[in-house]
């Protein structure tokens, strides 16, 4: 990956400098095309839009509507929305256009008024979004309305259910309610954008006046922020994993010179800062994001100083998915850390006290976002919420679970030194359901084709609207595996996608959760593909390899699986057919393909 | 010139630093349109840490009215 060009969010002249040279180093990346549809001027959105997404390694390309034709624009299959197809379509409708009565008038309307002008801005921006939604696959971005910050009626505006700020409210949650009708529409909500902010430095009245440009060069920076961590989720680029210190980091004062004893953690200052800072990364924990813990330290120690100060700490030893605490190098352990949770070091954010680390670990491993903590344990804290590394376009249950699974994993690896690898893994009793992907899955395998780098043959994304789409298609097969064993439920871990035609089946897609590799789980995979191939009356079955920087280990995926080069680089074939077909791994306990039991 | 007025104005602008010249007004720029013009604007906001009124933002329109408008703030 070539280098990161810096610039600070908040400095506008360095996003135009770094613009300067991204566009001379990121011509020949993909292209990631924007459309925004507005009924402001909102074109002086395009630096910050851009820069973004040259970060995320695409070359922006970015068509913006007709001033306030929104509605024509969505509906109008030649438009810029569609021709060429827009990956992104940002939708920002202010109420100033939409209702101006509710905006600078409110006061004045009846009730039924309110109710009728709420009414019908809502079903505009809803007919908006299902329009571009009938015509198009991009995510959409769709930006609630500000409420007023100085409500008409004054004080008892906020009072009243039925007062400006609490119909603007309702309308959102109206908007949000549309939204969700539809597969990759997010909200984006402004108010809390602008809290962050402070309103005066959000809108400016003066743009306003000039050129209908409602916002500050710092709010359309922090509202492009909001899009990117949106990008980043879409491109499979957000962190997976936070890498923390211990000493001054999860608490005050260093155990091996205070003692278990004399560290701080606690109720009262300065322990309880880092009381707050330890529940922000079980924050993080409770979204699927993993912790590890690299500490220069002595391990008993640390192990004590867990155990002796439980009743003080919000965090357990045991929920590190890794932990290395030694004398060794950092960017050692966490090379190894990345080794054995299976990830690449570009999904670790690593957060120290000390900038010797940080700085070793930035030297060493470009890839890895180190966060340097400030001298104030105060500020810890919001450090992790303001660096919007983690998010994801879906949150299901394996995300609330998956930092379990780890535990799990770590149980199953210290149980496979004990055996032969083979008795193990019969040991485990592993049930693995192999299924067309359904309205219940679909939302998952998006999620893995979106975050799954190092077992991904094709690294190819795809967003929830793109895998029902491909689901009702008659010439393809979306498949999902769902993994149990005899220590938990791992959830969908694996997706195939499979296209027919005529008398040959090409893999598309073939992916696997890290977590599960090396159980055989991907030989099953492969071995229902070819099922599914066979049952189409395909003769064979093509496979393909795109290198990445990430998914190095599946090279030779196919060819050490009976599959022969088949002309270009990276595109191997086999035959299909009741002789040739795979048999199912003989470790695993039963295998089931929609539904049927075809294997155990 | 003033370099770092002439590098804000190329930026915002979207051309070389080589086409801002003393006589460089909006006229003679073709890329010089209401858009960029408010980016220039946000940008010489940003690089010289200052505010221009409603009034004055319109009146930018040239690299002299911009020194003109900068050198009344002391800012350049």
């Amino acid at each position: 990956m070539s280098k990161s060009i810096a610039a600070d969010p908040d400095d506008y002249l360095s996003i135009l400098r770094a613009l300067r040279e991204y566009e001379a180093q990121g011509a020949a990346w993909p292209a990631l095309r924007w459309a925004v549809v507005a009924n402001t001027t909102l074109e002086p959105m395009a630096p910050f839009v851009r820069h973004l997404t040259f970060e995320a390694h695409r070359r922006p390309d970015i068509w913006f509507g007709g001033f306030d034709t929104a509605l024509q624009d969505a509906l109008d299959d030649t438009s810029g929305l569609f021709v060429p197809a827009a990956d992104v379509v940002v939708v920002a409708l202010r109420l100033d256009g939409l209702a101006p009565a509710l905006v600078h008038r409110f006061a004045a309307l009846s009730p039924e008024a309110v109710r009728a002008e709420a009414v019908r801005a809502v079903d505009y921006v809803s007919s908006i979004i299902g329009a571009i939604r009938n015509r198009s696959r991009a995510l959409m971005l769709v930006h609630a309305f500000e409420t007023p910050v100085h409500p008409e009626l004054g004080v008892i505006d906020y009072g009243r259910r039925h007062g400006q700020v609490n119909t603007i409210r309702q309308m959102n949650l109206d908007v949000v309610n549309r939204a969700s009708a539809h597969a990759g529409v997010l909200v984006v909500d402004l108010d809390t954008v602008r809290g962050r902010l402070g309103y005066d430095a959000f809108v400016d009245p003066r743009t306003w006046q000039i050129g209908r440009v409602a916002y500050t060069r710092q709010a359309l920076g922090a509202i492009a922020a909001e899009y990117g961590k949106a990008i980043r989720a879409l491109l499979g680029q957000n962190r997976k994993c936070v890498v923390v210190d211990a000493d001054n980091t999860l608490w005050g004062g260093v155990v091996g010179d205070d003692g278990v004893e004399g560290i701080e953690i606690g109720r009262t200052f300065p322990g309880s800062a880092f009381v707050d800072f330890q529940q922000a990364l079980l924050a993080l924990r409770d979204r699927g994001v993993l912790l590890a813990l690299c500490s220069k330290n002595d391990s008993a120690l640390v192990s004590e100083a867990f155990t002796a100060r439980a009743a003080d700490m919000p965090l357990r030893l045991d929920d590190f998915a890794a932990v290395r605490v030694n004398w060794a190098d950092k960017a050692q352990n966490l090379r190894e850390i990345a080794d054995e949770l299976n990830l690449g070091v570009d999904s670790f954010v690593f957060v120290d006290d000390n900038p010797f680390e940080v700085d070793l670990v930035r030297q060493l491993l470009p890839g890895v976002y180190t966060l340097a903590l400030p001298p104030d344990p105060g500020a810890y804290r919001d450090l992790i919420a303001r660096c919007g590394l983690f998010d994801a376009l879906s949150f299901s249950a394996e995300d609330r679970e998956r930092a379990g699974m780890y535990d799990a994993e770590r149980q199953r690896r210290e149980g496979l030194a004990a055996a032969t690898v083979d008795d193990y893994l019969r040991g485990l009793a592993m049930d693995v359901e192999i299924a067309n992907v359904d309205d219940r899955t679909a939302s998952r395998v998006a999620q893995l084709t979106q975050k799954t780098n190092q077992f991904n043959l094709t690294t190819r994304r795809y967003s929830e609207a793109d895998i029902r789409a491909m689901a009702q298609s008659s010439d393809l097969d979306v498949v999902s595996v769902r993994l149990t064993d005899r220590l938990g439920d791992s959830g969908i871990v694996g997706v195939a996608i499979l296209k027919h035609d005529g008398r040959r089946s090409t893999v598309d897609t073939l992916l696997l959760s890290c977590r599960v590799l090396g159980r055989g789980v991907e030989d099953a995979l492969l071995a229902a593909c070819v099922r599914l191939s066979a049952g189409r009356g395909c003769e064979e079955i093509v496979g393909r390899y795109i290198p990445t920087e990430k998914n190095a280990r599946v090279r030779d995926f196919y060819s050490a699986r009976g599959f022969d080069p088949n002309g270009a680089e990276g595109s191997f074939v086999r035959r299909v057919g009741e002789s040739t077909a795979d048999p199912f791994p003989a470790h695993i306990r039963s295998v089931t393909l929609n539904g049927e039991r075809v294997a155990g | 010139m003033n370099p770092k007025i002439r590098e804000v104005m190329a930026l915002a602008l979207e051309v070389p630093e080589s086409d801002i010249g003393d006589a460089c007004s909006a006229e003679t720029t073709t890329n010089w349109d209401s858009i960029r013009h408010l980016n220039l604007v946000m940008a010489l906001e940003d690089a010289f840490n200052v505010s221009f009124s409603t009034e004055e933002i319109p009146a930018l329109q040239s690299y002299s009215a911009i020194v003109r408008a900068l050198a009344d703030r002391g800012a350049a």
